[in-house]
């Protein structure tokens, strides 16, 4: 066996679940990696939002001034980042500084530029709020511009009111939140793995139990495998008990067949020796001359009987080998009606053939013409003198209409097979009672085994005024241009 | 408003300029007790003579420490360390939470962690940069002998009532810090302006009675113990009770609807030239040891509980009237300029409107 092991079922599976587990939670990881770091960003940036529309509620215009009075909360949320640096500064109209650290506005303005990320918190009009994220002396910030206007008689101000944060609060937090999905997605994993083991172990159990089974029983033990499975090793099953069944019928077959040759060959040995014997101890010349051709002609039988029985291996064996080849069944007749003329001449028997041309049948043509060769041969035995033999070939449409059958026909004008008997005819070391001619008894069944193996009928009739006519039908499957 | 404002830049003005001269004076050297080999320059808003002795006892432990005491304003020390930054003190000692704060917001601290901070309540630390190491409370004192024979007023309403029963007596007669020069005085204001709600009534009968303001704890305390004023408010309760130790005629309330806390705070610094001996004296001074010299040796009272459990008249710091300054960036509104300048303004208006 040059088969190429295939990787186990096992590990195949294992593969699979592991790899797509991998990828799943690599996914998952990642997804969750992005919506805690924005979640993070979120919440803390609303902190910020409220921190500086605080500001702005408690910014107001004074004899021409803006005046922006610090709650004392603004900066209690905030405080809630507990190890967060706070930079601020409010300025008005461009850029002037009204309070809080001076030069921030402008310096951040320009290192943002136009990086600015617009909120869309808007529940005011000309309230507009922006986030930026950078580094300030050396540290990340995070920084939220918000911009609205003041107005006084004749005149507007504008506000600019900007607070930047540093990051570690919220970054923090994402780390916290990342580590708690790890945590669940490393248990999810672990918890998986566990399962998918446990499971493809129960998955892989029956094909293991089978195997136990099988391993665990006697060779001769061809019983069928009795045991609940799943339902896709059904067929698997059934086709091993298949198997197994048609292994018990070919030993049958094997050990009545053996039976039945050793007795067939046993019967004209014990004669042949009795035979050989008798001879031996004759001394009349003429009466041990016909002896020894008497033990002559039980050499002849036995050595027929063994040819066929080797025949019927061959047979058997290219049963398996061979494929079917498409074939003209005239031309083969034809070929086997000459092989089989001289020694029907011989016994004075003559053999006609009758039949269309271009029949096409698909078979293999050793077995057909084996089969032929027999039936003609036990035809030409019981034919008797001067008398023909009718072979014929013909396209016969089938009994209801739906295809087309080959019909071969063998036709004697012997004595026939009484009704009673035809079913016996095909046995196998079946011989007429008392008969002198009859052969090894396997002949005819050869030929049904080869009508049987080309799925074809074979059957006996009575020919008119007497003898018998071997009818086989070859079902055909025929392509439009064959019709 | 404008004029008013000019005021204040006046004010702020001179403040600086007294701290220069501060500066210019020369620190109090403390020499190693064993031969020198390092040397600690702190910057320190207590009294040289009131700090001495627990410099000393630090000594003790570290004997080859020479101590630079710099004694400066509590401004001082912010704005003189901000002069050279380049040349910091190793560590920075003051009471002005709201400057100490403004300095590690700034990133000008540098961050520190042993056993002793970590024994450090949350809210007495920030970022691990600032060290809150007392716990003091700001008080009324009272001339026992205006008082007479009347239980002294426990709570601000109380105080209140009092001067409105004796307003022809008491006019003239109350004694605050000058916010505008004294940075624990505006810390202290400014926390009260957000958490009393009777802050306003208090400004306008400050205001009506002729309020005098002091620059230091100690004058006020004179002034109330020879009877020049009766009622000193929010007084530093270390100096108040040092005082009143000394002279029986002082009373002091701890007012019951809440008592604001401040902490005084040591920062060291980024550039400082001795972190190590720096971080020595935060550990002895955050120790029990320190925390129980300090309450032996200073009238600073100590903000470790187990130390202030010994001391009879310190409340644990856990009492629910307590309301300390926040030590963290909620502070920071108290540094704005302009809310300065709009406290300020509200607390002259009020005490000088009539002058």
């Amino acid at each position: 066996m040059s088969n190429i092991a295939l990787p186990s079922i096992r590990r195949q599976l294992l593969t699979i679940t592991m790899s797509l587990m991998l990828i799943i939670t690599f996914f998952t990881y990642i997804i969750a990696n992005n919506y805690s770091k924005s979640a993070a960003k979120l919440s803390y940036d609303r902190l910020l939002a409220s921190a500086a529309l605080q500001i702005f509620e408690n910014t107001h215009i004074d004899y021409h001034e803006v005046i922006v009075d610090l709650p004392s909360a603004t900066f209690e949320t905030l405080s809630m980042a507990s190890t967060d640096r706070l930079v601020y500064q409010i300025t008005q109209n461009k850029g002037e500084h009204l309070t809080g650290y001076k030069g921030l506005y402008s310096h951040i303005i320009d290192t943002a530029g136009n990086n600015w990320q617009r909120s869309e918190y808007d529940p005011r009009d000309n309230l507009q709020i922006k986030f930026w994220e950078g580094y300030y002396k050396g540290e990340n910030y995070r920084f939220i511009m918000l911009s609205d206007k003041l107005y006084e008689v004749g005149k507007a101000f504008d506000i600019n009111i900007l607070i930047g944060q540093t990051t570690q609060a919220r970054d923090q937090l994402a780390y916290e939140m990342n580590l708690k999905v790890l945590q669940m997605v490393t248990l999810i994993f672990v918890i998986a793995i566990v399962l998918i083991l446990l499971g493809v172990r129960q998955i892989l159990q029956p094909i293991y139990a089978i195997n136990r089974k099988i391993r665990r029983r006697s060779p001769m033990d061809l019983r069928p495998i009795d045991m609940s499975i799943p339902k896709e090793m059904a067929d698997l099953i059934a086709t091993i008990n298949h198997f197994m069944a048609q292994l018990e019928v070919s030993l049958d077959h094997l050990k009545r067949f053996t039976g039945e040759v050793a007795h067939q060959i046993r019967t004209p040995l014990a004669g042949l020796k009795s035979q050989a014997q008798n001879a031996l101890e004759e001394a009349d010349t003429k009466i041990r001359t016909e002896q020894l051709k008497r033990v002559l002609y039980s050499t002849d039988l036995l050595d027929s009987t063994v040819t066929q029985l080797l025949n019927q291996a061959t047979l058997a064996h290219r049963f398996h080998s061979h494929p079917f080849i498409t074939l003209s069944l005239p031309e083969l007749v034809k070929s086997v009606c000459r092989d089989v003329a001289v020694s029907a001449i011989q016994r004075g028997v003559i053999i006609t053939y009758q039949g269309d041309e271009n029949l096409m049948i698909k078979g293999d043509a050793f077995a057909l013409s084996q089969m032929l060769r027999n039936i003609l041969e036990n035809a030409i035995k019981f034919s008797p003198t001067d008398k023909e033999i009718n072979v014929s070939t013909e396209l016969h449409s089938t009994e209801f209409g739906y295809g087309y059958i080959a019909r071969l026909c063998v036709a004697d004008q012997g004595v026939g097979v009484p009704n009673s008997e035809k079913q016996h005819v095909f046995e196998r070391f079946y011989k007429s009672k008392g008969d002198p001619r009859a052969g090894s008894g396997l002949g005819l069944s050869i030929a049904k085994e080869v009508a049987e193996h080309h799925n074809a009928t074979i059957q006996l009739l009575d020919n008119t005024p007497s003898g018998l006519i071997f009818e086989i039908n070859f079902k055909l499957k025929l392509t439009e241009g064959e019709q | 408003m404008r004029t008013q404002l000019v005021k204040t830049f006046v004010f702020l003005f001179s403040c600086s300029f007294f701290n220069t001269y501060t500066l210019a004076q020369e620190p109090l050297i403390f020499n190693a007790l064993k031969t020198q080999q390092t040397e600690l320059t702190i910057f320190g808003g207590a009294d040289k003579m009131e700090i001495a002795p627990f410099l000393k006892a630090f000594q003790k432990i570290s004997p080859h420490v020479q101590i630079n005491y710099h004694e400066l304003s509590t401004r001082g020390v912010y704005s003189s360390f901000l002069k050279d930054i380049n040349n910091p003190p190793d560590i920075l000692l003051s009471s002005a939470m709201n400057l100490q704060i403004k300095l590690v917001n700034d990133g000008y601290a540098q961050a520190y962690e042993s056993e002793e901070t970590k024994k450090l309540p949350r809210w007495a630390k920030w970022r691990n940069e600032v060290f809150g190491f007392t716990y003091e409370t700001a008080v009324i004192a009272f001339n026992k002998d205006f008082l007479a024979n009347e239980p002294a007023p426990s709570s601000r309403n109380e105080l209140l009532d009092l001067i409105r029963r004796r307003s022809n007596k008491i006019k003239g007669r109350i004694g605050i810090y000058d916010i505008t020069k004294v940075g624990i005085g505006y810390l202290l204001w400014a926390h009260d302006r957000e958490q009393s709600s009777s802050y306003g009534r208090m400004l306008e009968s400050f205001g009506y009675h002729d309020t005098r303001v002091f620059r230091r704890s100690a004058d006020i305390l004179q002034a109330i113990s020879k009877g020049e004023i009766t009622v000193g408010y929010n007084i530093l309760s270390s100096y108040a009770r040092t005082w009143a130790a000394k002279h029986p005629n002082i009373i002091v309330v701890q007012p019951k609807d809440y008592t604001s806390v401040i902490m005084r705070s040591a920062i060291i610094p980024k550039k400082s030239k001795n972190v190590k001996g720096a971080q020595q004296f935060l550990d002895y001074l955050l120790s029990t040891k320190g925390q129980t010299d300090m309450a032996n040796f200073t009238n600073f009272e100590p903000i470790n509980n187990e130390v202030r459990t010994t001391q009879p008249h310190l409340l644990d710091t856990s009492e629910g009237q307590l309301r300390p300054v926040p030590l963290g960036i909620q502070i920071l509104v108290i540094n704005d300029e302009m809310k300065r300048q709009i406290i300020l303004q509200e607390w002259e208006n009020a005490l000088f409107e009539y002058q």
